[in-house]
């Protein structure tokens, strides 16, 4: 077996130092994806580095900040789905990190991975999306923020140069009116229960009161080359109560903007056909009376 | 290029000189001779080959060795005291809910973890916590029942 160059800086700064010329930098963090991409030929191993991130702890753990929730680009989805903030703030992201992958998967998979590898089907992105989280981006010059969908070039790419690494990603919190709470939850469609890549998926987050709709936001997953925000949905149901006519205005406006493809994991049609029900599905479990 | 890797595999310290993007499973089965680490699908899907780091379950068949130096692992072979069976591996045997017996290896390491959080799992904590672990033979009611049996058996011991 051949295997790719491979490095383990212990700091940020190490890390710039050590990167060698002319390789593609692949970022080993939990490896669930790299793995299967090297066994799988994906990779050409002899013009590759992996750049082991593990070891770089000031990536790793969620931070309270004041006006936003930071989470460290090694954060597993272990961590994310205990995660008391997270609870608080972006159930909808806990409710993904529960059905990310097996036990086994979750411990080792971590979040930085999940947008790295840039899939339409990763499970955080949906959530990262409607929460309009910003992706903390890092060369040996400084850092950015960047919205999340803009960290993706399409299926599989990002827009990140070579040897570019996310740090955290950013999620600002949400403020809530007296009397209202805070709900969201994920819904994916995969070929089997559990433990399963998304055909579909969304996410859905607000502020609520029983029916009655302070705030909103959805993303779809899988349904499209890139995650997709049905912002119109905001524009429905903001300010108003729940009602099952609001819910088919919404379902139309998703109708109109998924553009999902055929691929080997399922067709274009069956994920037109189940991202309406999935998305009315998660809005009912958390706008209720 | 090749490095020295040194873990604590069952308790006792063990040095490797191997590439560390080699998976942890090849390098217990081929330069360490644990192979009762079992090599199944190796991508991740099927949990026959779990072994415990640190305390959590992870797949050795898609973890870089690299990132095992100073961790402590264990594999089922380390959970047998001076030659007798863990109680988990007791029951296991006991209520049937072994046939072939490959994935036994990664399930029981999955319900030790379990079991060492909590001695009174709910059915629905069990489903979770043995759920990246396949298995083609007892339909898993069987393990099921012996998980249950080994959470009584354990927590009334204590
Ligand atoms: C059996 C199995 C089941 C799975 N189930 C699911 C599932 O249900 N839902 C789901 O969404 N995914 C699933 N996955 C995919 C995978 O676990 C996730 O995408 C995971 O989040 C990847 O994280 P990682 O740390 O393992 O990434 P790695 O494999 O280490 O890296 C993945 C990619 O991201 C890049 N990268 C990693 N960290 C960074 C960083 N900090 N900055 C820039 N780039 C980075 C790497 O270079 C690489 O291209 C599954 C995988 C397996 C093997
Ligand atoms: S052999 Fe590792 S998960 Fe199947
Ligand atoms: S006993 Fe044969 S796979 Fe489980």
């Amino acid at each position: 077996m051949i295997y790719p160059e491979y490095i383990q800086p212990v700091s940020l700064t190490d890390l710039w130092g050590k990167f060698p010329q002319d390789k593609k930098i692949y970022f080993l963090a939990g490896g669930t994806d790299l793995f299967n991409y090297l066994r799988d030929g994906l990779i050409d191993a002899s013009s590759s580095c992996f750049v082991d991130i593990s070891l770089l702890k000031q990536l790793d753990g969620i931070t309270e900040e004041s006006e936003n929730i930071r989470i460290g680009a090694l954060t597993t989805f272990s961590t994310i789905s205990e995660s008391g903030l997270l609870k608080k703030y972006c159930p909808d992201l806990v409710a993904a990190a529960k059905v990310l992958g097996t036990p086994q998967i979750a411990n080792r998979a971590t979040i930085g991975g999940n947008i790295g590898n840039a899939s339409p089907a990763g499970d955080a992105l949906p959530s990262l999306a409607a929460h309009f989280a910003k992706a903390e981006v890092a060369n040996s010059k400084g850092s950015r923020l960047l919205n999340i969908s803009d960290v993706f070039a399409g299926p599989k790419k990002t827009t990140l140069a070579n040897g570019e690494i996310i740090t955290a990603v950013v999620i600002p919190k949400i403020k809530v009116k007296a009397g209202f709470t805070v709900v969201g939850t994920f819904k994916k469609i995969g070929g089997r229960k559990s433990h399963i890549i998304a055909k579909a998926s969304v996410a859905v987050f607000a502020v609520v009161k029983n029916k009655s709709v302070d705030y909103i936001s959805v993303a779809l997953g899988a349904v499209g080359p890139k995650i997709i925000e049905v912002r119109n949905i905001s524009k429905i149901l903001s300010g108003k109560k729940v009602s099952p006519e609001l819910t088919e205005k919404c379902k139309d406006e998703i109708r109109k903007i998924a553009s999902p493809i055929d691929d080997f994991r399922s067709t274009a049609e069956y994920r037109q056909e189940v991202i309406c029900p999935l998305f009315e599905q998660a809005l009912n479990e958390i706008v209720k009376d | 290029m090749e490095k020295n890797i040194k873990f604590i595999l069952n308790g006792k310290e063990v040095e490797v000189t191997v590439h560390p993007v080699k998976t942890l499973l090849k390098v217990l089965r081929e330069d360490l001779g644990h192979t009762e680490v079992k090599a199944g699908c190796e991508q991740g899907e099927c949990g026959s080959c779990t072994v415990i780091i640190d305390g959590k379950i992870v797949n050795s068949c898609i973890f870089p060795v690299g990132q095992a130096e100073g961790s402590s692992i264990i594999t089922i072979a380390g959970l047998c005291k001076e030659g007798e069976l863990h109680p988990i591996q007791k029951i296991f045997i006991e209520e049937g809910a072994v046939q072939c017996g490959f994935c036994t290896p990664g399930i029981i390491l999955a319900v030790k973890v379990l079991l060492d959080r909590t001695l009174s799992p709910g059915d629905e904590e069990i489903r979770e916590a043995v759920s990246g672990n396949l298995c083609r033979c007892t339909g898993y009611s069987k393990i099921f029942s012996a998980i249950k049996k080994a959470a009584v058996y354990m927590r009334t011991k204590k």
